[in-house]
């Protein structure tokens, strides 16, 4: 009987210094990318979404308490998820899930965006008979492993002997982004609008290639091209074009006659009159430029800025589990057994 | 200030917001009301500018038309150049890569250098009275 184990965490500076490839590697990186909502839905509740489908006999969920907020989002009350060590509450829940005899657990640090299937990892690792199979593509390693519960040492911390596995690599077939940087992050929009990969819009499809979610409001006169995607309580005042890959995300507001090209604009934002946003990524106040690589904090709240009334989610979106176990903070799982 | 001959060079300020552009607007306003004013701003060093100091720019460009002069941009950083195309200004203005071109391209047609006596179009088409004797 399998398990599961997510966690999110912000990298170590050792490791986001590995990066070579983030253009903003001078600036601190805002926000945590798996946590963006993205045509609808977060990465990171897309993998939570995906493990529970996948019926896995434990789930448990743990998230940095200072990436919280990030995640508002991603799952519902993901407060009761948060810890300030999440390897730490790992490493609890897999000893929890060896008391209970099972015998693989699938350990997934949210960050990349991975299409594979959890039960080809499960049984590959089940067949190589070792304690860790961690999956690849082919520019390297991922953060997803499949363990056997039994690696758990008091002795030794997790994460070292995680990262410090070799081989068997589980090659992922499927289409992955590393989400390493806000440029990634576009491409996965893109990808996802132009169908290169299963990053699908949450809402209804329109018109070939125009996705819009619940309560989406264009106005009059407002061109909408494919492939764009406007999302829940979105608002398109009139005038405006939306096009080439761009996503309005929930609660976003773009006023009368602004355009928008190849551009993100994140939940809850709002875009003045008359604006020209292209190979962009807006979210609230600040503009982040991909063709010049310039993020700038825009102070005048006519041009842009974070929507007050940033209203919550509709009725009738996903809730976890209702069986999911919160009596400790650190520790949560499911057991659908 | 720099001046090169009648193109005044401007340095546009760091902060280019609200005070800033104002205090800008009080330095720049007495070289906009002479006689046809031929300004260059340089906007190598703006990091941020507000829609004050957008305006500040567009009454710039329209003091200097109404008085037959000129106003161009010139050595936009990546801010300046993201803030004016967001605010679909950035084709009011006339954009240079560095302030020396900028300054030329106010004498690519060189009116003033032609001798006098020759008419205007000798210096596009040559001596028509030549061409005229050899055909």
């Amino acid at each position: 009987m399998p398990g599961a184990i997510v966690i999110a965490g912000r990298e170590s500076r050792e490791e986001s210094s590995t990066r070579s490839n983030f253009p903003l590697s001078t600036k601190p990186r805002r926000r945590f990318l798996a946590g963006v909502e993205l045509l609808g839905q977060s990465v990171f509740g897309r993998l939570v979404q995906k493990l529970e489908d996948a019926a896995f006999d434990h789930l448990s969920i743990f998230v940095e308490s200072s990436l919280a907020p990030d995640f508002d989002d991603a799952v519902s009350d993901v407060d009761g998820y948060a810890t300030t060590d999440v390897w730490r509450g790992a490493e609890r829940s897999l000893i929890e899930a060896r008391e209970a005899g099972i015998d693989c657990v699938l350990l997934v640090r949210a960050g990349a965006y991975v299409e594979f299937d959890p039960s080809d990892l499960i049984q590959l690792h089940r067949e190589s008979g070792n304690f860790i199979t961690r999956a690849c593509d082919e520019h390297g390693p991922l953060d997803l492993w499949a363990i056997h519960p039994d690696i758990v040492d008091e002795s030794r911390i997790l994460s070292a002997t995680l990262y410090g596995a070799g081989e068997p690599y589980y090659r992922v077939p499927g289409y992955v982004n590393r989400l390493q940087n806000l440029r990634d992050l576009r491409l996965l929009v893109a990808d996802g609008l132009s169908s290169r990969c299963g990053f699908r819009p949450r809402g209804f499809e329109v018109r070939p290639g125009v996705w819009m979610a619940h309560g989406a409001d264009v106005g009059r006169g407002a061109r909408v091209v494919a492939p764009a995607f406007v999302g829940s309580d979105a608002k398109v005042s009139e005038q405006c074009l939306i096009t080439r890959c761009s996503n309005i995300e929930r609660n976003c507001k773009i006023d009368y006659g602004t355009v928008v090209e190849d551009s993100s604009v994140l939940t809850g934002t709002y875009m003045g009159i008359g604006l020209d946003l292209c190979h962009s990524i807006a979210d609230g106040n600040c503009l982040l430029n991909l063709n010049r690589e310039v993020m700038l904090q825009i102070e005048d709240p006519v041009v842009m800025r974070q929507m007050r009334n940033n209203k919550p989610r509709a009725e009738g979106y996903r809730q976890l589990p209702s069986n999911f176990r919160r009596g400790e903070a650190v520790l949560s799982v499911a057991d659908n057994s | 200030m720099l001046t090169s001959g009648p193109v005044i060079v401007m340095q546009v300020p760091e902060q280019f917001t609200g005070g800033e552009a104002h205090n800008f607007m009080q330095e720049v306003g007495p070289l906009l009301e002479s006689n046809r004013p031929r300004v260059v701003l340089e906007c190598s060093q703006v990091r941020s500018m507000d829609s004050a100091g957008v305006e500040t720019l567009l009454h710039c460009l329209e003091e200097a038309l109404k008085r037959d002069g000129d106003l161009k941009l010139a050595a936009l950083s990546p801010e300046a150049e993201v803030i004016l195309e967001l605010l679909r200004v950035a084709r009011v203005f006339e954009i240079y890569p560095t302030s020396e071109e900028a300054v030329r391209s106010f004498n690519a047609i060189p009116v003033d250098a032609l001798p006098q006596e020759s008419p205007w179009y000798s210096g596009v088409f040559g001596d028509l009275g030549a061409l005229k004797e050899a055909s």
